[in-house]
């Protein structure tokens, strides 16, 4: 009975999960258009990935990208969390206000931010009254991504802060109110109390950050039109593995990418995870 | 891969509604196998670029079906962006469900699918159907032709020329488009005004809009046998240098500049007081900004000639079809005489067939004589199989570091040269 | 009082791209290029809302989105909670290498994926297809992880009692313990109705012909194609995102809920 009524379940997830992941694997060492013959060629997909400078190129901005991202969407998270945690009016208002974006399509989300960061858009006309010129954000190579780390920013901090409210609350108040009887100032609880005790949540935002950003596609898509451009600065590794497959028939190079980035997936996961000594259990 | 990259949107509802109906048939209908006299179903499907181009479609379609009352077309058109439509064609290659006919591109994978046999050869076809061949232009045909063998039948093409805004030139006290290289500097400096976002000319920067730059200057992005890359040549080096100028001068702009994302629009939005197109633009222009004042005209001509590129599109029947003889009746409606006649008088695109220049329609559309002009002198631009991210990234990238002043011209060739021979030697 | 300056300045943040979509899709094209930028159009022009839907089929992809999403959402419910039970309540062989099973299976994102995951949709013949839209996200791991806590989270003498009673264990599952689970049910349903909802890529692999496109296929669709018209994308994007909003106004604690116990998207 057990078996059977896991099946349906298990079913789908080794066909679209797991299967495909041993799958890729297969496919890294051959030669495919999708609509040739497939040829092995053993290693040579990787060869040829490890001295591609445009893989490289990837690598670097994927890396960056999760670097600039991660830390401040949980900084942001954590502080909006720990304000919000707060006695104060309107708590349930500014919980949706913060919250919202992480509902939103990412696709939609993608085309306001391109009229916003259009030359003469919105973020360049507030600059403007700064008396700043503003860069051209999105066909300027130095200032892509970086439009894109903003908008990341804006739209994951809000979902990483409902995580933060959780395991705020998980919080005994006896231990803030003993600290707080004890004449301890709001900074020394927060620093001494609250940031070791959400220890495990920011393990959590943190991993689930890394993983994220490891896997930034639309955006990508989205605002350089699937070019990955200017200048190949907006070129993700999974923007990078959708062209290989499906704009330039490179399956085999495509399918090397994906093996490189399961790898480091699990690897991060599975590093994180034995540092917290116990399964992820979301 | 040009002309999609200028599709319009081009969601006619009615038709959007047709192909929600037909969609549910086509698989079952892709079955159906020829018997004489019974009725047979094909599939059209192409880029679309503009909506006009739908509307217009569908009503010709409707008169091969008063002719061939046994073959039913159901015209399926594939939108999106860019180079979507070939990397959804790739996948319905894939699929083993092609549409029976489809609109060939120039450059992009069209090489790929003749040489992957994704096409059929078309010969014995013309042959046994008298179909008059030699009325083609020679430069648009032979982009179809491979080995001898014809895949694709030229429906039209679209000539890149000069187009001016007369309002621009007349304030400016410029009487005439620019003739020369050294003119287009000399109208393109007058007509700059930076601090209103005003430039000489905006054109994005891939290959397709400085190629023909090489060409006037006498040289050119390969041989014309296509076996090697001739970007370093003193004439390719003339004429990509001058068109780098051009933006560095501060004269020429890319679209972003000034808020646009491709040139056609810097145009129409006043920003541009020229830009390079195709006719693509003018359904453009007419619907978004009807208020613009413009005309067409040749290129400015180079040390060697004023020769454009221009950007025919084929019809060719796929591997998948069941019915070739059927696709190629709808093909041969679509593209002898009076077919093209008809096409052309819808004002979308210009013709394949040499007989075709001198129509009335032609005469009476000033806007178009410039892009007639021009058709002569016009190179057919193609790149062989496996270019596509070659010419889309790393073409279009060492440009970016030219004109930005990153890279001299001579350097960016010469990443370009030993980049593209890279590619042929590992084919 | 600080504090809640400083989260009213962040709300607004949050509040002004949406704001400015609004603003932009109640302007004519020649205003909405207004340098710098106007808030308030002059005149509130609406006529943008009824265009965009004759110039793309805008209702179809509401259409499509609808019913992948509601597709996603009844597979997750049923197959979710069913594995999710027998994981937590059943005894069963093999059942501790289902158990990492699934969790391995979380470590795996689509986009590593979507190259054998399309491959595999082609072989099966589910391109172009709602089924193709549908079936790779019939199944979360993390759903079925959800479900699992809370089938555990049910005290255990209830479905003994049951068992005693004589009932069968898909019979004490469905109609004792399912309905007693009903808040997670919920929360389920919020998670796999919005990740099918707002996605992108596999729309993007699945559907090639227009008539599939969903709501945000469409709309990058739409705006990658050279007639960029900011009123019609915003106004495009403010319709997308009403559906979001009411869905989320209704059900905001269970959202919040769902990602505090899940963590997922």
């Amino acid at each position: 009975m057990g078996i059977a009524m896991s099946l349906p379940a298990m079913i789908v997830l080794f066909l679209f999960t797991l299967g495909p992941a041993i799958y890729a694997f297969f496919l890294s060492f051959f030669s495919w258009s999708l609509l040739n013959k497939m040829q092995y060629v053993g290693l040579s997909n990787f060869g040829f990935i490890f001295t591609s400078p445009l893989f490289w190129t990837a690598v670097f901005n994927t890396a960056s990208f999760a670097l600039v991202v991660v830390p401040t969407q949980t900084l942001v998270a954590l502080g909006i969390a720990v304000l919000l945690n707060q006695n104060l009016p309107a708590r349930g208002f500014l919980r949706l206000a913060f919250f919202f974006p992480a509902v939103s399509s990412s696709a939609v989300i993608s085309i306001i931010f391109m009229w916003i960061y259009n030359k003469f858009g919105l973020l360049n006309g507030a600059l403007g009254v700064l008396g700043i010129p503003g860069p051209n954000w999105l066909a300027n190579p130095f200032f892509a991504l970086k439009a894109i780390m903003m908008m990341n920013i804006w739209t994951t901090s809000g979902y990483f802060m409902v995580v933060f409210l959780a395991g705020l609350q998980a919080i005994p108040q006896e231990i803030h109110d003993a600290a707080w009887v004890d004449g301890a100032g709001s900074w020394y609880r927060f620093t001494r109390i609250t940031v070791p005790l959400l220890k495990p949540t920011t393990f959590f935002v943190a991993i689930m950050g890394v993983i994220g950003t490891m896997q930034m596609f639309d955006q990508a898509f989205i605002i350089s039109g699937g070019t990955g451009g200017p200048l190949n600065s907006t070129t993700t590794l999974v923007l990078l593995i959708y062209q290989y497959i499906f704009s330039y028939g490179q399956v085999g190079y495509g399918a090397a990418v994906t093996v490189i980035l399961f790898v480091f997936t699990m690897a991060v996961t599975l590093g994180v995870n034995k540092w917290l000594g116990k399964p992820i259990e979301y | 891969m040009q002309v999609p990259v200028h599709r319009a949107t081009a969601k006619v509802v009615a038709l959007c509604g047709l192909s929600l109906i037909v969609a549910a048939s086509s698989a079952s209908a892709r079955t159906v196998r020829r018997v004489s006299g019974k009725p047979v179903t094909i599939t059209l499907s192409g880029w679309t670029s503009s909506p006009v181009e739908a509307q217009l479609l569908t009503k010709d379609i409707a008169g091969f079906s008063k002719v061939y009352p046994n073959i039913h077309v159901l015209y399926r058109p594939i939108s999106g962006s860019g180079s979507t439509y070939e990397t959804v064609l790739r996948t319905r290659f894939v699929a083993g469900n092609a549409p029976d006919v489809i609109y060939v591109n120039n450059g992009g994978e069209s090489s790929t699918f003749m040489a992957n046999h994704d096409l059929i050869p078309l010969n014995s076809y013309i042959k046994s159907s008298h179909f008059t061949i030699g009325d083609f232009y020679k430069s648009s045909l032979s982009l179809f032709e491979q080995g001898g063998k014809i895949y694709g039948i030229p429906k039209d093409q679209s000539p890149l020329a000069l187009f001016y805004n007369t309002t621009m030139f007349a304030k400016a006290g410029i009487k005439h488009p620019p003739t020369t290289w050294a003119q287009l500097v000399t109208d393109a400096k007058l007509l700059t005004n930076p601090s209103k976002h005003i430039y000489g000319l905006i054109n994005s920067v891939q290959e397709p809009r400085w190629a023909q730059f090489l060409s006037e200057a006498g040289g050119g992005v390969m041989n014309p046998a296509m076996t090697k890359f001739t970007l370093t040549s003193p004439a390719s080096v003339r004429g990509y240098t001058y068109f780098v100028d051009l933006y560095k001068r501060g004269i020429a702009t890319v679209p972003t500049t000034v808020g646009a994302s491709w040139g056609g629009q810097a145009f129409g939005m006043g920003n541009a007081a020229m830009v390079l197109s195709g006719d693509w633009l003018n359904p453009f222009l007419k619907q978004t900004y009807p208020g613009i004042h413009y005309n067409t005209a040749v290129l400015p001509k180079g040390p060697v000639s004023n020769v454009s590129l221009t950007f025919p599109v084929a019809y060719g029947i796929t591997r998948d079809s069941r019915n070739p003889a059927a696709a190629w009746k709808l093909i041969s409606y679509l593209t002898n005489q009076q077919g093209m006649t008809r096409w052309m008088n819808l004002g979308l695109a210009l013709p394949t067939r040499r007989s075709l220049v001198g129509l009335p329609y032609f005469k009476h559309h000033t806007y178009i004589h410039g892009l007639l002009a021009q058709l002569p002198h016009s190179l057919a631009w193609t790149f062989p199989p496996g270019f596509v991210q070659f010419s889309s990234t790393t073409m279009l990238n060492q440009t970016t570091l030219a004109i930005e002043g990153k890279e001299s011209p001579l350097q960016a060739l010469k990443n370009m040269q030993s980049g593209g021979e890279a590619i042929l030697k590992s084919r | 009082m600080l504090y809640l300056l400083v989260l009213f300045c962040g709300a607004l943040v949050m509040f002004i791209p949406f704001a400015w979509s609004l603003s932009t899709s109640l302007k004519p094209l020649s205003q909405s290029l207004a340098y710098p930028p106007v808030w308030i159009p002059r005149v509130f022009d609406w006529s943008n809302y009824v265009k965009i839907w004759q110039i793309v089929p805008l209702a179809r992809w509401f259409l499509n989105s609808g019913i992948a999403a509601t597709g996603v959402t009844l597979c997750n419910l049923v197959f979710d909670s069913m594995a999710g039970y027998a994981l937590a309540r059943l005894q069963f062989r093999g059942k501790q290498f289902l158990f990492i099973g699934v969790l391995a299976m979380l470590m795996v994102p689509f986009q590593a994926v979507m190259l054998p995951v399309y491959i595999l949709l082609r072989y099966l013949g589910l391109l172009d297809n709602y089924f193709g839209l549908i079936i790779p996200l019939a199944v979360q791991a993390v759903g079925v992880f959800l479900m699992r806590q809370a089938f555990l989270n049910l005290p255990a003498d209830l479905e003994s009692a049951a068992r005693i009673d004589g009932a069968g264990s898909f019979r004490t599952f469905w109609q004792l313990s399912v309905p007693l689970v009903a808040p997670s049910l919920l929360t389920l349903g919020l998670i796999s109705f919005m990740l099918s909802w707002n996605n992108f890529l596999l729309p993007l692999l699945v559907a090639n012909r227009e008539h599939l496109w969903t709501v945000p296929l469409g709309i990058v669709m739409f705006q990658q194609e050279y007639f960029v018209n900011w009123p019609y994308l915003m106004a495009a994007a403010v319709m997308t995102t009403i559906p979001v909003a009411v869905i989320f106004l209704i059900f905001q604690k269970w959202f919040v809920r769902g990602i505090a116990t899940t963590g997922m998207n």
